[in-house]
């Protein structure tokens, strides 16, 4: 909410403020979040009064008009396009530099037509004053000429961007603010004097009021003034209302905006003789009913909809908005005042569905000052008079069903004191309460007793509430910090400590093989995901249709992450990336989330060297990742097996466990890459964290490591081209014995002379004894065995 | 014939003597050993050889052969052992071996640091579900339906049907609290980092994805001031031990009383610049003491129990902190972006 600081002033009697850095450092301190802060002088920077002293016609333009402007200091040449400009004026010129405050354009030396022009001489319109573009604004021909325009004008006003938090309604209102900013200077408001010279005529003989949804319409008041003559509001007002934003329209719709920014109560003026029937009724819609509201857009109502009715339909929205058929024009004669309590939930409700917020919606939401509902009707009715020149009607028709008792609430200064670490006395916390106009009643028990202020009602109904405001008027900047920590561990649960340790050792480890770690979206877009899975999480009201599923693997993402890194930095970037996350999903009535981790490499192999040949990344990169990973997690028994789901997919390995899929790597399909525009082969795995997680974490056993050196051996093979390297891993190791330590294969070529049908394959052999150096002879013996069980089983020989 | 060999075998011998380099013992393995050597000559003639000496030479043969190999092992080890082991290198300039740099994202970074100062003062980790209930996420917090501050956080709702409650995307961490005090009674400490998502309009500023990490401490006697004291120590441990910290009143449904803090502008040095729109100051996360209906909510006695916790945003505070013109660059995950971390 944005306030004018002069107008606040206006309800703090004999308030000097000394300096406003300090004012704008305790409103913080209270809670008036200020978010900006436009000093009027600021604004008005380079903008000064001058004089024309001549004038000429442009030779270029006909409707163009050069003048020499009289600047105190100098004489300017500015082009005018007004029509009013004369020599002699005293007008307000917008030197070089200057800001318009319509517009936020930028004065600078130009040439208009051929012609220099060095200013601008201003238009109310253009200086934020009023909507009058008619022409200049010619000041009084007694201004001093190089007189800053700002004082000319009284400019020194401050119009202050103030957070309002949900609970604050009360603060939607200069005359709220002024009484948190009268806090700060130990003072109290005092509230504008209704004066009004009502004439004999009765407001009840000229509206009858209906509320028929009580509980939607708490307290409906209405007053009529007779004879109001629209115009243009006063300047004073014009300039209250231009000085929080808002656009001066005429008198009569200028002072019900006026009396709900100076009240926070919301106000209606209808045009009292397009009332059909005199008569108001207060009640809700009939479902699907159309209805126009001011703003010319026709609204579906809804049975919830709560209307302001006349004698033969709709007449306005209630709280928030009024309809077109009972607006205030420029022939308006007669008003009709609404000022209405409404109820906070049912106007919520309302302006969400018709997805229609105004300022008097934002003020109902949060709930208004139900004893305050005749006394902002009253203001408008006084000033309606005294601007407009109304005849006010004698009385306020006020419908009041069931007036509401005052809240009292509680507060023990003990408790206030335990929950803020501060002793307070009984007597602090009443003074610091009535600071706000909380008002100390009486004693219960340990309970002191006040009486909240109807427009706190809403917020201030428990204990709690009251201790905030207590902590709040002490000044939290004024609450010492405690840094003494009380460390109390018997009640440390588990909260998946495993996983969590799991997944930060898995991100150590591909940091350290020197992946990068990327975080993609959750949500993505269907027309993709349909290509993995074709059961998914949608989400209901996405912002973007390409964001309108929740993933269901990582691979997506991690595919979108490779296409925008080879967009970015050319194809056949070396890049290894990897993710962990969440991806998510249905089972029976639950929704499920998944801990993934996914790594992919595409492109050159990452190491660059000056000697080295360039090699693309392939197949058994990714799989020797995966690996090491295994390795890194004491999970080298895990098994991968080839796995082709169908013809076209014989790209996958799956990583099993217990024969369940726990993973699995994918050279990246043809089709894949096309529906992600990628060029270049993808190697990719994605791993199930949760399935691998009741793997690890038990505490590794030591293993022996031997004191004797290795005997190594080399062999040579010649092997059918359908032999897997699988099949002959396993027949060296099932026939070489408790001594044999590791198998490597070093070296697969094949060429003319071992033909098509056989390739060559060396194996490295390693063998050691924990309890002893191994003999030639020892070692020469098993690799016998090993050779023959390979020759038996997959008809390999050795080669010479 | 016997006689011959003797003296090849003096021959082999001498000339194995005198080899010193790898070039001296290849043209000894050429000119005796290879296919074309000497020895293999020798082999072939063996079929000419008269029947009578014929074993006995053949035998010979194959000792001389055998001793030939022998003694080529040998020099071939001694000089490869006594080949200069030190790389010699010409050009220190030139560029060394490099293989790509991994690195930590620059929002795990943070998590992670963050979390680290709470652990260090007895906070634990928790990580709650992002598919979470409307209870969870706001009626347990205290924020009912059609309450005003609902508006605070536009929600996004995922499709549950043929599920009995309305699920959404947790709007924020706090959803946590309850599931961690659900299942456990006080002293409770916890910290719980993670995805947060509100339906918000993609811009440089603001994402529907963004990372929260958010405290909860509840014991008998906890205080406002020790959540002041709390918060300043994490805001000097991660910003600088010089940093200074305030607290403003505010307002979330869950706590009472409510503060946001913010630290000194660390960018203009609290003079006042276009970041912190001349406050001189830094929004950094929301606060408060835990509201007596939270407690209602999960059965512990607001009356024996008080306690407090705290959100914050971290992809905000990281822009500032890094300069990072636009929050959208964190979730593009250009390898550019990432190396630089």
């Amino acid at each position: 909410m944005k306030i004018s600081l002069n107008w606040v002033k206006q309800y703090i009697p004999n308030l000097e403020i000394t300096s406003y850095d300090e004012l704008w450092k305790e409103m913080v301190n209270i809670g008036l979040d200020i978010e900006g802060i436009e000093s009027e002088a600021e604004k008005f920077k380079n903008f000064i009064v001058a004089e024309v002293s001549e004038t000429a016609k442009h030779p270029n333009a006909d409707k163009l008009t050069l003048c020499k402007v009289n600047s105190g200091n100098e004489i300017l040449s500015v082009v005018c396009g007004a029509p009013n400009v004369a020599a002699g004026q005293k007008v307000c010129l917008a030197k070089i530099g200057a800001i318009i405050p319509n517009g936020g354009f930028e004065i600078k030396k130009n040439k208009i037509r051929g012609e220099l022009s060095e200013g601008m001489i201003c238009a109310e319109d253009e200086l934020g004053l009023s909507a009058d573009h008619s022409g200049i604004m010619v000041l009084k021909s007694d201004a001093k000429i190089g007189q800053a325009f700002a004082d000319y004008i009284g400019s020194n006003d401050y119009s202050v961007e103030i957070g309002i938090t949900p609970n604050r309604g009360d603060l939607f209102s200069h005359i709220g603010i002024a009484r948190e900013i009268a806090s700060i200077y130990n003072k109290k408001i005092v509230l504008p004097e209704i004066k009004i010279n009502e004439s004999k005529e009765r407001s009840d003989e000229y509206a009858k009021i209906t509320i028929d949804a009580k509980h939607y319409c708490k307290r409906f008041t209405g007053r009529v003034v007779k004879n109001v003559k629209i115009k243009e509001s006063p300047d004073w007002l014009k300039k209250y209302l231009t000085a929080i934003g808002l656009r001066p329209i005429n008198n009569i719709v200028d002072i019900t905006n006026y009396v709900m920014m100076e009240t926070g109560q919301p106000l209606h003026a209808f045009d009292y003789e397009k009332i059909r029937g005199k008569e108001i009724i207060v009640k809700t819609a009939k479902e699907g009913d159309k209805f126009t509201t001011l703003d010319s857009k026709e609204r579906t109502l809804n049975s919830e909809s709560l209307m302001v009715c006349d004698g033969e339909g709709y007449s306005a929205i209630a709280g928030i908005m009024g309809g077109e058929n009972s607006e205030i024009t420029e022939s308006t004669k007669n008003v009709f005042i609404e000022s209405a309590y409404f109820d906070s939930v049912c106007v919520r409700k309302n302006s969400k569905k018709l997805g229609l917020q105004t300022d008097a919606s934002q003020r109902f939401e949060r709930g208004v000052d139900i004893d305050k509902v005749p006394f902002a009707s009253d203001r408008a009715a006084m000033l309606m008079q005294e601007i407009a020149g109304g005849e006010v009607l004698k009385g306020i028709i006020d419908v009041y069903p069931e007036k509401l008792e005052k809240l009292k609430v509680g507060i023990r200064a003990s408790r206030a004191g335990k929950i803020i670490g501060i002793d307070f006395t009984d007597e602090q916390v009443i003074k610091l309460l009535e600071k706000i106009e909380i008002k100390h009643t009486g004693k219960e028990d340990e309970y002191l007793i006040f009486e909240i202020p109807e427009f706190r009602r809403n917020d201030l109904t428990r204990e709690i509430d009251l201790t905030e405001e207590v902590a709040r008027m002490y000044g939290y900047h004024n609450i010492e910090n405690q840094y003494h920590f009380n460390l109390d561990v018997s009640t440390h649960a588990d909260y998946g400590d495993k996983l969590i340790e799991l997944k930060k050792q898995t991100k150590e480890h591909f940091i350290g093989r020197g992946f990068n770690e990327i975080i993609t979206y959750s949500q993505q877009d269907e027309k993709k995901i349909i290509n993995f899975s074709d059961s998914f999480v949608r989400v209901e009201n996405p912002n973007s249709v390409e964001m309108n599923v929740m993933r269901v693997n990582l691979m997506y993402g991690m595919l979108s992450t490779i296409k925008n890194n080879v967009n970015n930095s050319g194809k056949g970037t070396p890049l290894k990336l990897f993710e962990i996350g969440k991806v998510f999903g249905h089972e029976g009535s639950k929704f499920t989330e998944e801990n993934h981790l996914c790594f992919a490499i595409c492109g050159k192999m990452d190491f660059r060297s000056f000697d080295a040949k360039e090699k693309n990344f392939d197949f058994f990169d990714i799989k020797g990742e995966l690996e090491m990973f295994l390795s890194k997690l004491n999970l080298e028994s895990l098994r991968i097996i080839y796995y082709n789901s169908n013809e076209s997919e014989v790209n996958t390995t799956n990583l099993l466990l217990n024969d369940k899929v726990i993973g699995n790597i994918h050279i990246v399909s043809e089709e894949l890459l096309k529906l992600f525009d990628i060029d270049d082969d993808v190697f990719l795995a994605e791993i199930k964290i949760d399935e691998i997680l009741s793997l690890t974490g038990e505490s590794i056993k030591f293993r022996e490591i031997s004191k004797f050196p290795p005997v190594k051996r080399d062999l040579a093979l010649i092997v059918k081209r359908e032999t897997k390297y699988s099949e002959i891993d396993e027949a060296i190791k099932s026939s070489g014995g408790a001594y044999l330590q590791e198998v490597s294969l070093f070296d697969i070529y094949s060429d003319e002379k071992l033909g098509k049908e056989r390739k060559s394959m060396a194996f490295s052999l390693e063998f050691s004894s924990k309890e002893k150096t191994l003999t030639d002879d020892e070692v020469n013996r098993q690799i016998q065995k090993i050779i023959k069980t390979l020759e038996k089983k997959l008809e390999i020989t050795l080669r010479n | 014939m016997l006689e011959n060999l003797e003296k090849f075998r003096k021959e082999i011998e001498e000339k194995a003597s005198q080899i010193t380099s790898p070039e001296a013992l290849e043209e000894f393995r050429l000119y005796y050993l290879s296919r074309k050597g000497l020895l293999n000559d020798l082999f072939e003639n063996l079929k000419s050889v008269d029947k009578s000496i014929k074993a006995n030479y053949g035998k010979g043969l194959n000792e001389l052969k055998n001793f030939a190999f022998e003694l080529f092992d040998i020099k071939s080890k001694s000089i490869s052992e006594s080949a200069p082991k030190k790389q010699k290198v010409d050009d220190f300039t030139l560029p060394g071996k490099i293989y790509n740099t991994g690195s930590k994202h620059l929002l795990t970074q943070a998590l992670e640091d963050i979390t680290k100062i709470f652990e260090r003062i007895g906070f634990k980790l928790y990580e709650g579900p992002e598919i979470e209930d409307e209870y969870h996420n706001f009626d347990a917090l205290n924020t009912p339906d059609y309450h005003p501050s609902r508006d605070m956080q536009d929600t996004f709702y995922v499709s549950g049907e043929g599920k009995d409650k309305r699920y959404l995307l947790r709007t924020h961490t706090s959803p946590g609290q309850i599931r961690v005090m659900e299942n456990q009674q006080p002293p409770v400490r916890v910290i719980v980092p993670g995805k947060s998502y509100r339906n918000e309009a993609i811009s440089s500023r603001s994402l529907s994805m963004f990372h929260q990490v958010e405290g909860l401490y509840v014991d008998k006697n906890v205080t406002f001031r020790e959540l002041k004291g709390t918060l300043d120590y994490f805001a000097k441990e991660f910003f600088g031990k010089d940093i200074k910290t305030r607290l403003r009143p505010s307002f979330f449904p869950f706590t009472e009383p409510s503060a946001e803090m913010d630290v000194e502008c660390f960018l203009c040095k609290s003079k006042g610049c276009r970041i912190c729109k001349y406050t001189g100051w830094l929004e950094i996360l929301g606060c408060g003491m835990v509201d007596p209906n939270v407690f209602k909510f999960v059965g512990y006695d607001p009356e024996v129990y008080t306690g407090f916790a705290f959100g914050m945003g971290i992809e905000r505070t990281l822009l500032i902190r890094h300069g990072i013109p636009d929050i959208r660059m964190f979730y593009e995950n250009d390898v550019r972006f990432l190396k630089q971390f």
